[in-house]
């Protein structure tokens, strides 16, 4: 059980940069499905696939304090990805026919030219977007729960772990002054345990 | 153009060409759908490989505390009153493999300091002040109870490396000693720090056992390492609480102040008011009670949901005895409560064995428990 999944993806962001293995851990589990079926999609290949997303996630961990000044982790994820495979591209002898034949095709009926910076961005959401609503239900739901579902910080805090924190502080609290109470210094309490 | 791209020297233009190409690409293929299957299989072999670390929320604790709460209202209603009982024993493997521990020696009397394993320096009853150097050290006692390491002139590092072990006795008070770096570090009872004074102003590491709580002087062109049972400590600059005793397959830490990683059977990054507990094939990480785990050092003993095997372990260490059960599947029942040093070994063991689910009998320094 893991109360990760209700942070938004700038708050596990921050705690990556702290180090927090737990926010790694939940950000994993926010964007591989994602990132692993559109690494498939491009490359066709399972092994490939999975070594870019792997590799993705140790660069991810090893430059957690420095490169993240991204604002919007799922397209920098997804930007990684893409250099990635890019770079597989144009490495690939045996494929490059294929895909070298694709992007001159692509060029020669190519018209628009608007090169914005913004307007590339959002075309690029937009793409996350469908590939997200590609994804197998119960995978997309992982990813849309988190997104729309998450809580304050504030929120959390008053939840989980100051409640928590503070229930069992009072517990210690109340050990402690009962030991003042009573004879015998010493109170022992036995817990039914019906596991 | 896809080479240009990589090396950012393509026009804006051809960037976006590029990136428009790259989206619709393979996009309409046919055989780009893969199975549900084929994805979460995928996804758990790079979990694995990246050795990830789930968050651990105890659902029991809520229950415990509630519980707990119960017991203590209860308890002040009507004085001193006691619970029943239950426990069926739990099925815990004990995992035998030989632990990269330290061995105290139980023979001692004393707080004691052995240099080289040959030289042995009462610490009780030698006189304050400087009582050891080396090559760029030296050693202080700065009244009962407490050692202090500075530096000494410049040649560090050279010389013979000397090997430091300091180690209390059972039934000792906490002992504390300030490193050369400031780092404070206090020993509970039958507990040992071991530590190479010269390589200790180049690399800041020491290995211990028993118990100790660490304040470690923050320098983070320095990580300062802990080496205790089966973990492997590494803080910059923490508060943090560490129990590793021999009879035991576990170690446990507990950061208080700071964050912490550790390395075992995998490695775990810890943040305050959590504890890693790990044996030789494990390594568990759950929130903590700090002050429970700090109680010791205020000479209180607070325990929730603990075997009485491990309770006798505090005992046997507090009172120096030794702990025999004659009836083995005792030394599993779960308890908890709350111990003073102050208190008679006597009473404690009285109103621990008020369960009835245990019998205690004292014989001279021996506890057998029935």
């Amino acid at each position: 059980m893991t109360r990760y999944n209700r942070y938004s993806d700038e708050e596990l962001l921050k705690m990556l940069r702290a180090s927090d293995h737990y926010a790694y851990t939940e950000i994993y589990n926010r964007y591989h499905y994602m990132l692993l079926q559109h690494a498939y999609t491009k490359l066709g290949d399972e092994e490939q696939a999975k070594d870019v997303v792997q590799e993705l996630f140790v660069n991810l961990w090893l430059r957690r304090e420095n490169e993240m000044n991204a604002a919007n982790l799922a397209g920098y994820l997804y930007k990684a990805t893409r250099n990635k495979i890019l770079d597989i591209f144009a490495h690939q002898k045996v494929r490059e026919n294929h895909v070298q034949a694709s992007l001159n095709d692509f060029a020669s009926n190519y018209s628009y030219a608007d090169t914005d910076h913004r307007v590339l961005e959002k075309e690029l959401s937009a793409y996350i977007e469908r590939q997200v609503q590609a994804l197998p239900r119960k995978m997309r739901e992982i990813y849309e729960l988190s997104r729309k579902g998450h809580y304050s910080h504030r929120e959390i805090a008053e939840m989980l772990n100051t409640s928590e924190a503070n229930v069992s502080k009072q517990v210690t609290n109340a050990i402690r002054i009962l030991r003042k109470k009573t004879d015998t210094f010493i109170i022992i309490y036995f817990i039914y345990n019906s596991l | 153009m896809l080479k240009r791209y990589l090396a950012g020297t393509c026009t804006l233009a051809e960037r976006a060409l590029v990136e428009r190409w790259y989206m619709q690409f393979n996009e309409d293929s046919k055989d780009k759908d893969i199975s549900e299957e084929r994805l979460i299989e995928m996804g758990k072999e790079i979990r694995n490989a990246l050795s990830l670390q789930e968050a651990v929320v105890g659902t029991r604790r809520r229950w415990l505390v509630r519980t707990a709460i119960a017991a203590a209202v209860f308890a002040s209603l009507l004085g001193t009153i006691f619970f029943t009982v239950y426990f069926p024993a739990v099925n815990r493997q004990a995992a035998r493999v030989a632990l990269d521990t330290i061995t105290p020696i139980h023979s001692l009397r004393h707080n004691t300091l052995i240099i080289n394993g040959r030289l042995q320096i009462d610490l009780d009853s030698a006189g304050e002040g400087v009582i050891a150097d080396g090559n760029g050290f030296e050693v202080v006692k700065l009244g009962p109870g407490r050692l202090m390491y500075r530096r000494k002139g410049k040649d560090l590092g050279k010389g013979e490396r000397l090997n430091h072990m300091i180690s209390t006795p059972k039934g000792s008070n906490q002992y504390e000693i300030i490193l050369s770096d400031d780092t404070k570090v206090w020993l509970g009872a039958a507990s040992t720090l071991i530590l190479s004074p010269i390589d200790f102003a180049l690399k800041r590491s020491v290995s211990m056992s028993g118990e100790a709580y660490f304040e470690v002087f923050k320098d983070r062109d320095r990580p300062f390492s802990v080496r205790a049972g089966s973990q492997h400590i590494e803080v910059l600059g923490t508060h943090f609480n560490v129990e590793s005793y021999h009879e035991r397959q576990w170690t446990r830490t507990t950061l208080l102040e700071g964050s912490l990683r550790i390395k075992s059977v995998k490695s775990a990054i810890l943040r305050p008011g959590e504890q890693a507990e790990s044996d030789t094939h494990h390594l568990m990480v759950k929130k903590a009670d700090t002050d429970e785990v700090t109680a010791w050092r205020k000479d209180e003993y607070i325990f929730r949901n603990e075997q009485l095997s491990n309770v006798m372990l505090k005992l046997e260490r507090w009172y120096d005895i030794d702990v025999e059960y004659r009836t083995p599947d005792r030394a599993e029942i779960i308890l908890g409560g709350s111990i003073s040093r102050r208190d008679r070994l006597e009473d404690v063991l009285k109103v621990l064995g008020l369960t009835g689910n245990v019998n205690f009998r004292l014989e001279g320094k021996k506890v057998i428990v029935r």
